[in-house]
């Protein structure tokens, strides 16, 4: 271990300060907002549908119906859910201390690999710091109930196991790590052709033991699931994921914006300590970068990034893979250009101030992520408004609230947006449930709560379909009245009450 | 361009690269320019008030005098539109004089960023790039060099001013520049910041210089100060100097500015900086290094980040502030980069910081098509003007003043400029900043209809609309569902959407918000 501070002087503890500040804005965030009650993001309560079908031993994959249809995403999360909540209840709690703890044993996972890689725990820290940095960027989204910090968690620690463990149980235990980041994220398969490399590199009966595991639980778990859910576990879970467009403008926006503009800083360090690598050691050196384990799990979390922005929809929590993964080669480069001797320049200082860069430019505002006492408030008096109506009360776009007021579930807005070809062109109506269809044209809901005016030119066709039947009556929140806010992902609220037309 | 005789092959491709985004960047600006030229409907929500004020000044008419419902002045000097209504003449009334200044201040200003760093470094590489950097930062600037705005030709006389005060020694010099100056701040009065940072290190050098140039800048700036409080009686004083100083600051944006406008935006370009400070730079004289309390763009990129930093401060600043930082730092970069291009670096010193710069220009690319109006756009304007010359009796287009001028012939007060009076002007009604008769007008139901942006109904309307709804209901929307709307190409993206008619009585309606 190199001893650290004393060398790195002023600039060593700045750094440290700021590393140790995103941790402590983190755990403040994540006290914050681990037992607000309602959504910090439109999805969340989705996910709370799921866990409550798994208890309640409904089936998630099934065909689409007004009361239920499920997320693109395989089920591991809302089982691993289901199953706390039967130990601790029912509430956001659960599902987001899922993401919290997964977010902490990422960063730890992180942090050993780091570790390993260049014996420098000064560095590592600030490595992993950077990866806490990134909370704004990644769309405040480490401690939502949605599944990718779960994924993260799982999909560092099948590489740890993997690539850094010796033994041949671990590369067992790898596949099975591997095979529930599969089940709780297709994108898992991203890691996939790396992990390959680095197990073939490892031994032929390491590659063949992580092959054989990750291929048979896979294939295993996919064709039986699917054959007990009567295909409707492949159809969701990959027919409609795989009818999202891409967005062409995407390909350069995320190298330009997401990833360049987020991490120049580091990315400088980077650039700084593979031009003085190659100049003193020459191509060999870009030759050992690119079979380093570590890059590899780089290359992995790049393109899980990349991809999941690309296609249409992606949003912010995309980063999250990337801002997990950038972290290890920053911090081997910047580990080895503080000991770098071959120059006569500063430039191990300079690496430092370049990193203190980065750590600023990262800065963000915790306060507009937390939930107030007017949040609370305007939570409850929409559960309140929608109790208050006699009869069935549609929320599409935030079911979650008509659940709680008035104990049904309803179809998730979300959901329907995939099952309606948002993402691959635009709404179309008649892929929608058929009884939810008949249920707005027989006006069975006494009233329906949506986030966009039917009049107003920018409502789409679900929204207008909507407006056929029904008639705008008034905002939900009256003038004055704290209005429902959310966090992070769309922000659309509920905002305007439609009632049955011919019911004047 | 061209690189020097040592540059090996990627140093090749990396001035070859730099060489497309500099013509891509200065290629796709003119496409960009010469479609806005032709676009006949506001680029900007305030721009139309610019034209407001030019014909304001065709009219024969003070651009400062007492804020009533007809018109109030923005805070900005008058030179723009004393230039913008000359031009007018000849072109006829219409965003386009406008916009031709404010093409021509930018591509001015290109050529004096191209000089000056050219003349410091003798680098035509370092020259290219700065000059294209400037270029590539429109989307920074909020894609501001082409609308009809005070900023372009503001910063063009600035720019110029401090050429001739570096390039031309001498009284004759100092004089010119002094009226570069004046004319700056004439068009904008954050010129003002840039004087002592300009007259400093001049006046550290040359001493007689530094004083000709101090003394003619403050003669010639107070002598039009007075001639023209003289003939507005008081009022150019009143929206010149005591309106800007009451708009309310945002003080959360001294953390902001520097992180998100300045570090996030130009990162690489930090980087070539620190590495030219920390280790690119390690050949520097000890003497040098003490010369740069005498470097004029040392002091003048101080000024230009003042500038900037002082404007994002006062709350609304938008992202055109950033246009003199801009400015500055392209200059810095070309200095900075031609000084170690040329210095005896080596080859992988020299390959980092080029590589470095185009991840720069990367992370400045834009979608320039997104800029160009497309028939939608034109259809939404034309859509919206139809509309608004269709509705009987007088029409208040409440955000959009000069689309009602061009719909009716009627000119209003533009809400930008009422914006800047909610603090410092009271004209003895309940609403403070509202002109008397404006206020007379809306609450006796004057106008036939007002058109709104927002709706003034639940948390949505601000203090205006909700006043305004008082006394007027919302009747329609302007568009009908599917219809192309009116697309502003930057600033806020606010757009004339609702049709409100009289109530049927302000008491009654007064009764009803009850």
């Amino acid at each position: 271990m190199v001893p650290v501070l004393e060398k790195r002087g002023l600039i060593g503890y700045l750094l440290l300060f700021f590393a140790f500040y995103y941790l402590v804005v983190l755990l403040v965030c994540f006290g914050v907002r681990l037992p607000y009650p309602y959504e910090l993001e439109w999805m969340e309560g989705g996910s709370l549908d799921h866990c409550l079908r798994a208890i309640e031993g409904k089936p998630i994959f099934l065909q689409p119906n007004r009361d239920f249809v499920p997320f693109v995403y395989p089920p591991f999360y809302y089982f691993a859910g289901a199953l706390l909540m039967k130990l601790f209840g029912v509430s956001f709690v659960v599902l987001r201390g899922i993401s919290v703890v997964s977010l902490l044993g990422a960063s730890v996972i992180l942090f050993f690999i780091l570790l390993r890689e260049t014996k420098d725990r000064f560095v590592s820290f600030l490595s992993v710091g950077l990866f806490w940095a990134s909370y704004e960027i990644t769309g405040y989204w480490f401690d939502l109930a949605r599944v990718d910090s779960f994924f993260i968690f799982q999909a560092l620690l099948a590489c740890y196991l993997l690539l850094y463990c010796r033994r041949s149980w671990t590369t067992l235990l790898a596949g099975l790590v591997f095979f529930t980041a599969f089940l709780t994220k297709q994108t898992t398969l991203m890691f996939y052709p790396f992990l390959l490399y680095g197990a073939s590199k490892k031994g032929k009966g390491h590659f063949y033991t992580f092959l054989a595991s990750t291929v048979l639980l896979c294939m295993a778990f996919t064709l039986l699931y699917n054959r007990h859910t009567d295909g409707w576990y492949w159809f969701y879970a990959f027919k409609l994921p795989s009818q999202h467009q891409i967005e062409g403008r995407v390909f350069v926006r995320y190298l330009t914006k997401d990833l360049l503009g987020n991490f120049a800083y580091s990315l400088s360090v980077v650039a700084l300590g593979m031009f003085i690598g190659v100049h003193s050691k020459g191509r060999d050196y870009m030759r050992t970068i690119l079979r380093s384990r570590w890059f590899l799990i780089f290359l992995g979390g790049f393109l899980t990034s990349y991809l999941g922005r690309l296609k249409s929809g992606g949003w912010d929590n995309n980063l999250i893979y990337v801002s997990a993964t950038v972290p290890l080669l920053f911090g081997v480069v910047l580990r080895e250009l503080l000991s770098d001797k071959t120059s006569a320049l500063p430039l191990g200082r300079l690496a430092l101030i370049l990193t203190l860069c980065q750590f600023v430019s990262l800065s963000y505002n915790p306060q507009y992520t937390l939930p107030t006492s007017r949040d609370y408030r305007a939570g409850q008096i929409l559960v309140e408004r929608i109790r208050g109506i006699p009869g069935e009360v549609y929320v599409p776009f935030h079911s979650y609230y008509a659940r709680t007021a008035k104990g049904r579930m309803q179809v998730h807005g979300g959901a329907l947006k995939d099952l309606a070809g948002v993402y691959s062109g635009g709404w179309q109506v008649d892929r929608l449930p058929p009884d939810l269809v008949e249920a707005i044209r027989e006006k069975r809901y006494s009233a329906i709560f949506l986030d966009k005016e039917v009049e107003s030119g920018d409502a789409d066709s679900f929204v207008r379909f909507v407006g056929e039947h029904y008639y705008r009556d008034g905002p939900v929140f009256r003038s004055g009245e704290p209005t429902l806010r959310f966090f992070t992902g769309g922000k659309e609220s509920p905002k305007f009450v439609y009632l049955p037309k011919g019911e004047y | 361009m061209n690189l020097d005789s040592k540059s090996a092959g990627l140093e090749r491709v990396l001035g070859a690269i730099l060489a497309f985004f500099v013509a891509s960047n200065f290629l796709s600006l003119l496409v960009i320019f010469a479609s806005h030229l032709r676009f006949p409907f506001p680029l900007d929500w305030v721009e139309g008030g610019g034209v407001d004020h030019c014909i304001h000044v065709l009219q024969g008419k003070q651009i400062y005098a007492e804020p009533n419902a007809t018109y109030v002045a923005f805070l900005y000097g008058p030179l723009f539109y004393y230039l913008g209504a000359l031009l007018m003449r000849l072109l006829g009334e219409g965003f386009l004089a406008l916009r031709i200044i404010s093409i021509a201040s930018f591509l001015g200003s290109s050529v004096l960023v191209y000089r000056i760093i050219s003349n410091e470094t003798r680098s035509s590489l370092a020259s290219w790039i700065g000059c294209g950097l400037f270029a590539a930062s429109f989307g920074v600037v909020g894609y501001w060099y082409d609308v009809g705005r005070v900023d372009s030709l503001a910063i063009f006389f600035i720019l110029f001013c401090a050429y001739t005060l570096r390039y031309y020694p001498g009284p004759g010099g100092a004089v010119l520049s002094a009226i570069l100056f004046s004319a700056s701040f004439l068009t904008k009065q954050s010129a003002l910041v840039f004087l002592p940072f300009m007259v400093v290190p001049v006046y550290l050098s040359r001493r007689r210089d530094g004083l000709v140039f101090a003394v003619s800048s403050v003669v010639i700036c107070l002598g039009f100060l007075l001639l023209l409080s003289a003939k507005s009686q008081g009022w150019s004083w009143f929206y010149l100097f005591r309106v800007p100083a009451s708009t309310p600051r945002s003080y959360l944006v001294l953390l902001t500015y520097p992180i998100k406008d300045l570090l996030a935006n130009f990162p690489f370009l930090f980087a070539v900086v620190l590495f030219y400070l920390w280790g690119g730079n390690h050949h520097r004289e000890g003497k040098e290094k003490e010369a740069l309390l005498k470097n004029f763009w040392a002091w003048f990129f101080l000024g230009g980040f003042l500038v900037s930093y002082l404007s994002r401060l006062k709350f609304g600043g938008w992202d055109n502030v950033l246009y003199s930082v801009v400015v500055v730092l392209s200059l810095l970069l070309g200095i900075v980069l031609g000084q170690f291009l040329v210095s005896n670096n080596t080859q992988w010193m020299r390959r980092l910081v080029l590589i470095l710069v185009v991840l720069q220009f990367l992370i400045l690319i834009y979608d320039p098509f997104a800029l160009i109006p497309s028939e939608a756009d034109y259809r939404g304007g034309e859509i919206l003007v139809e509309r608004v010359s269709e509705i009987p009796g007088e029409v208040l287009v409440f955000y959009h003043s000069h689309l009602g001028y061009v719909a009716r012939g009627e000119t209003s007060a533009h809400a930008a400029a009422l914006k800047d009076l909610r603090n410092i002007y009271d004209a003895g009604v309940p609403f403070k900043g509202m002109p008397k008769d404006l206020y007379e007008a809306i609450a006796r139901c004057h106008y036939s209809a007002i058109i709104l942006d927002d709706r003034a109904e639940a948390e949505v309307g601000n203090r205006w609309t909700k006043f305004i709804s008082k006394y007027y209901s919302f009747s329609e929307e302007l568009y009908e569902s599917g219809e192309p709307k009116l697309r502003f190409m930057t600033g806020a993206q606010s757009i004339p959407r609702f049709i409100y008619r009289p109530r049927i009585s302000s008491k009654s309606a007064e009764f009803k918000e009850e």
